[in-house]
């Protein structure tokens, strides 16, 4: 994630050399960039150019539009057609485009019980109804994707049936929104949230006290290969790769009532998975739910 | 059906979108969630993680969204085939490697799909003159 001063760059040039510029800009902008062409929702200013967005530490503006420029004489040296070509840039800052992503934020229902809403706007939350109140800043979790839906339908089942764990433990918390609903479900549950993310970690802990859970969620910058301790609760929203690789360390981390709640794996891949935590018996696959393609899995030790 | 507002193209690593630029403002200007782009583009792309993959997002009017990977670009491709890190910046004096005209052909089989074409010869052509602009030279 780049921080300090952004610029956004935006380079227009002629559709046969775009590929050339564009590969020159991905090799230095490692995070990629947009193209606008004739198909797309923002046309190039100059009909029948390519325009390639990119955005650079403000610093670097310079020798980006020189390494372009030196990219484009040397081409046109070589007979290709490089005019016209021109670009333009313009201070960025990351608050411009959040802003207008929260404009479409609203309160939504998570589970059959959870509901969660923007700091910024009011909800009357009916009788039996867990509020969670968040703010997604740059980090993952909002709960409009379906691998926190099915994590939090997995939760409201496992307070359901019970029993009720004393400690849990998220892993991978971005926005910090499944530690909340945990602490809401389970009113004397201690929980303990990471992330390898330092910005999640700042978006959580203030999701945390917004909520008013700071005595009961902590949440600490941990990767979690470094973790230890069981835990009734574990919930793991993270991708398939992720889970196998680290499935010797979530194991250990179910205490003997306990269960690991897992999702962010496409339906597809959902067998592998359980094959992957469950091979050995000492694990067993409890509980399994789709939604839109995605499917989540809880596990826990085999009585 | 619902109506479709326009499209936005991206070239992302795969497996590795995150809402920082470009993702986050192409698409946070159009409404979109961010992050619900990121984990469905990060999850289908992971066999290529830190390959750039191209991403073409149709956006609805609602807001709500569906995308479609391609193939890597030609560029991409060519580095993989020459074994190298980086084109030349200066494709007319600096030349920094080499493909076989067999490897150009493998990439233009593979291509064909996004290319717009059947042809695999004019593919080639395409993109001989991309490994050109690139200094990448083909051979035999």
């Amino acid at each position: 994630m780049i921080v300090g001063d952004l610029a956004q760059l935006v380079f227009s040039v002629p559709d046969e050399v775009a590929e050339a510029v564009a590969n020159l800009l991905s090799e230095e902008v490692g995070a990629g960039l947009e193209q606008r062409d004739s198909e797309t929702l923002d046309k190039p200013e100059q009909a029948g150019n390519t325009e390639l967005v990119v955005c650079v530490p403000s610093s670097r503006v310079e020798a980006q539009i020189n390494a372009v420029n030196a990219l484009l004489a040397s081409l046109a040296e070589m007979g290709q057609r490089t005019d016209p070509h021109s670009h333009r840039s313009q201070d960025i800052r990351p608050e411009d485009w959040i802003d207008l992503y929260k404009r479409h934020f609203k309160a939504h229902r998570l589970a059959r019980h959870t509901v969660v809403k923007p700091s910024w706007e009011d909800y009357e939350a009916a009788a039996g109804e867990l509020v969670v109140e968040l703010d997604p800043g740059q980090a993952f979790g909002t709960g409009l994707h379906a691998s926190t839906r099915l994590c939090v339908s997995a939760l409201e089942r496992s307070a359901r049936l019970g029993p009720a764990p004393s400690d849990a433990l998220d892993v991978g918390c971005g926005t910090g929104i499944l530690a909340i609903v945990i602490a809401r479900l389970w009113p004397s549950c201690r929980v303990l949230a990471v992330d390898n993310d330092p910005i999640a970690v700042e978006v959580a802990r203030e999701n945390v006290a917004r909520n008013g859970l700071s005595d009961r969620i902590k949440v600490e910058q941990r990767s979690a290969a470094d973790l230890d301790g069981q835990y009734g609760i574990v919930t793991a929203n993270l991708t398939f790769e992720a889970l196998v690789e680290l499935a010797p360390v979530l194991r250990e981390r179910i205490g003997d009532f306990g269960r690991l709640i897992m999702s962010g794996l496409l339906s597809e891949r959902a067998r592998e998975l359980q094959q992957v935590y469950t091979h050995d018996l000492i694990l067993e696959s409890e509980y399994t739910e789709e939604q839109d393609g995605w499917r989540s899995v809880t596990v826990r030790v085999r009585a | 059906m619902k109506k479709v507002a326009g499209l936005v193209k991206l070239q992302v690593p795969g497996g590795m979108a995150n809402p920082s630029p470009p993702v986050g403002p192409a698409l946070g200007q159009h409404g979109v969630n961010i992050m619900e782009f990121c984990k469905a583009f990060n999850a289908r792309t992971q066999k290529d993680k830190g390959t750039i993959i191209p991403v073409v997002i149709t956006i609805f009017s609602d807001r709500s969204f569906k995308f479609i990977t391609k193939t890597p670009p030609a560029a991409v491709l060519l580095k993989k085939a020459a074994k190298l890190e980086k084109g030349s910046g200066e494709p007319n004096r600096n030349k920094v490697g080499k493909v076989t005209s067999a490897q150009v052909r493998e990439i233009a089989e593979t291509k064909l799909v996004d290319l717009n074409t059947d042809d695999v010869e004019q593919a080639m052509r395409t993109i001989a003159g991309t490994a050109r602009s690139m200094g990448i030279d083909v051979i035999g």
